[in-house]
């Protein structure tokens, strides 16, 4: 590696290479860790093309980086190399109020652009959980949603077009500024979700649209979880709108209750639906609707609002889910595996069942609670990470939760990525797609130096793949 | 070409060589015509694969083709080969209301579809104005849209999952059925709008939304096209949330009136505009607010209702408009030439204004219409087809048309696909996108027998690509 080379092009302030700044940089959001040989923070277009110019010649691995807040191992770098950190382009590029789009830089933080476009009376709605660090590339690359997806969609649905940086440093300009298009391959939306193994996004022209005027927020209590399974299957087909639509399961309830104090009632669900408008009575009529079906289900309604401070109250628990189980039990840690696969409506109840029963056989705390509108249920693993009995009884479990996501039509994946950690599963359900893929990537990447070793090129045990970031003990 | 093979697969009444229906199989809505070699209508995925295996180890063209209503010339058979017609291939597999999917093969006709959904509340919604006739897997390959696609969106929008029969026969089942994921490249967002380059569709699990219960629909007249132009970029601009939003200019207003009496007042420009939902109180603020913008532009309302019967009776003007714009003046063609740009909103009536500044120009006559709540905006070349002075004016024309539509950050595309007619200006404006598509191309169909030259390896000249489906008297040019 010539690391002066690489200071010539970005500066030497913007190349790391001490060994504490390389083991942050060989870590994200999920149980994974690699060490990179060297961290550049490119500030231009013409520096990243330089960069990979650079590292294409020589083999040398890139991976690009943005808030490292994925929870699949996509910013970890399995074969070293470059770690490109992209926070220093973070730069609005345009507002374009009038033709309902926005041009930015790949390092912008999704919470940052929506307060930008908040005076305009305007969104990019897809923002995923972690939109106070997520940046606009990383979302890209993963393809990510959040919890108002059942109406607004994924990122995907947002992205008219952008710029590319491909694997030999040239620069390649896709899509376009207009709503539709039938203007030749949609490249575009092939990069989106690609986790970085296609090419280097460097700019992103993105689709908005008009904030609601008014949002209201149900809560509704279940003694059993089936019914609220059941009451999120009617409220999809009976075609009601909700602008989310999210579950709970006790486990969930007990970790928010005893870490936060929260003191919601110990039952075996809650649901939190909510809808938004600028028209009250269609607000009004949603919520109705889907309150009554709660109610024909056994629900208990405990909270309506529209207004914003009551909102926040409500939601607080669901907000602060993911924290809390950070802090479930003394000495257990949060783990993100098997924790965001999609099934269809119907099998949302079945499934967190399911969850549950492979859980305890296997001797591991579960969690099922998601983003149930769009049909993602997401778990994790609570456990004790040092002892190995639980990592092997985790790797069954996940193994289970897979074999019985693919058996009822879901899929592996509904929001994080595939990376490293969700790759064993993934390509043992989707061994046509990995082709296609496969020759994709040697098309646009024949040096194989995009993000490496990922997605259909990845271990085939996730727990083997990289060092645990965990100190497991034999 | 072995056609007792072809014959021996999918059973000799579904192989056609007669050069009467080579000749109808070698045209489509475009200005194109090239005769294929023979017209195979497989039954079966097995079959198209075993079709797939055969074209590509003899290096034979195959062009899958629906109910060839594209306009641009995607299933017109540049290089002969066989015509894969896929009409037979139109079973509605899986309705599925409670997980809002289905599953339905390529053929299965738009409207067909909407007919099914019908009964259990639903929609799919990105049809396009041909969809009486247009199938499916057409409109996946075209990444079609619609009137409604400024609240729907278009194709490219609906397609969760793809079952595709790769060039060297391979069958690969992509996507998914769920509303979101993030499981692998989303190469099934990629074969949308690929034009039948890059595989055969043969299965297709598509997205399906909640039917409205009312829809209402409103009409303004407009003295000046440009106040048209900016009561369409206000209602956008303003946050409203039209399920349908449409111009018609001066000359799209003649035409109707014309050929079809339709009584509408002789003015610059007309809006459409509509809104749909659940909740009438909510409908009723969409409509007030664009009525109210109109009317700021002085726009004259001149008709609302939420009647099904009169909405239809508001509309026809629109509805039955291409076919209006097809019998214009006698002698004359309605030619879908630099027919479906889309611009960004703010520069829609400059867009308009510039279309007839350009046909004027080149003497040939050009209407400008569309969906102008996506940006798209529609336009036909209207001309006498068998005079080669007219085509060589709407050469011109397209060409300056193009060249506005690149300047101001617009695609020469919008709705109907590049295949031949708009792969020039396409080439010109899109080179780096160009040579990514090559890449993938080659990598997915190494033979090049998928739906060749078209897109990025279409004629440098769309008038010279194919013989032009009009007799052009070139006597009249030399006298």
């Amino acid at each position: 590696m010539d690391i002066d080379r690489l200071k010539s092009i970005v500066g030497e302030d913007y190349v790391r290479e001490d060994i504490a700044d390389l083991y942050i940089y060989g870590s994200d959001a999920s149980v994974h860790h690699a060490m990179p040989q060297v961290v550049v923070k490119p500030g231009s277009i013409e520096e990243i093309r330089e960069i990979a110019r650079y590292a294409n010649s020589e083999g040398i691995a890139i991976v690009a980086r943005g808030a490292g807040s994925g929870m699949s191992g996509h910013a970890v770098p399995l074969k070293g190399g470059i770690v490109l950190d992209m926070k220093r382009m973070n730069h609005i590029l345009e507002i374009k109020p009038e033709d309902m789009y926005c041009r930015v830089e790949p390092g912008v933080i999704d919470d940052d652009l929506n307060r930008a476009l908040k005076p305009f009376g305007l969104t990019f709605p897809p923002s995923p959980a972690s939109s106070r660090i997520a940046t606009i590339g990383g979302e890209i690359g993963n393809n990510a949603s959040g919890i108002r997806s059942v109406k607004y969609g994924a990122t995907r649905d947002y992205v008219l077009g952008m710029k590319v940086v491909l694997a030999d440093g040239e620069l390649v300009n896709l899509g376009a500024r207009t709503r539709v298009e039938a203007a030749g391959y949609q490249i575009h939306r092939l990069m989106v979700g690609s986790e970085g193994t296609l090419g280097i996004i460097v700019e992103a022209t993105l689709k908005l649209i008009p904030l609601p005027k008014f949002r209201c927020l149900g809560v509704s209590t279940f003694d059993k979880l089936e019914d609220a399974g059941n009451a999120i299957a009617d409220i999809i087909s009976s075609g009601s709108e909700p602008s989310m639509l999210e579950l709970m399961d006790d486990i969930a309830i007990s970790a928010v209750n005893t870490t936060l104090n929260l003191g919601l009632p110990e039952v075996e669900a809650i649901i939190f639906f909510e809808a938004d408008g600028k028209v009250k009575e269609a607000v009004d009529f949603e919520i109705e609707n889907m309150k009554t079906i709660c109610e024909k289900h056994n629900g208990t309604i405990t909270a309506t609002s529209y207004d914003a401070k009551e909102r926040t109250k409500y939601f607080s628990g669901r907000k602060k889910l993911f924290a809390a189980l950070s802090k479930y039990k003394e000495g257990y840690a949060c783990t993100s595996l098997a924790d965001d696969m999609a099934v269809p409506y119907s099998k949302m109840a079945e499934c967190a069942r399911k969850i549950h029963d492979i859980a305890e056989k296997n001797g591991v705390i579960m969690t099922a609670y998601g983003h149930c509108g769009s049909g993602v249920m997401h778990t994790k693993i609570l456990m004790n990470p040092n002892d190995k009995e639980k990592w092997e009884g985790a790797q069954r479990a996940v193994e289970e939760i897979y074999n019985y996501v693919d058996s009822v039509g879901g899929v592996t994946s509904g929001e994080h990525g595939i990376a490293i950690s969700k790759a064993p599963a993934w390509k043992k359900a989707r061994p046509d797609l990995m082709k296609v893929m496969s020759k994709i990537k040697k098309a646009l990447d024949p040096n194989n130096i995009l993000n490496p070793n990922k997605l259909m090129d990845a271990p085939d045990n996730w727990y083997t793949a990289t060092q645990i970031r965990y100190d497991v003990k034999k």
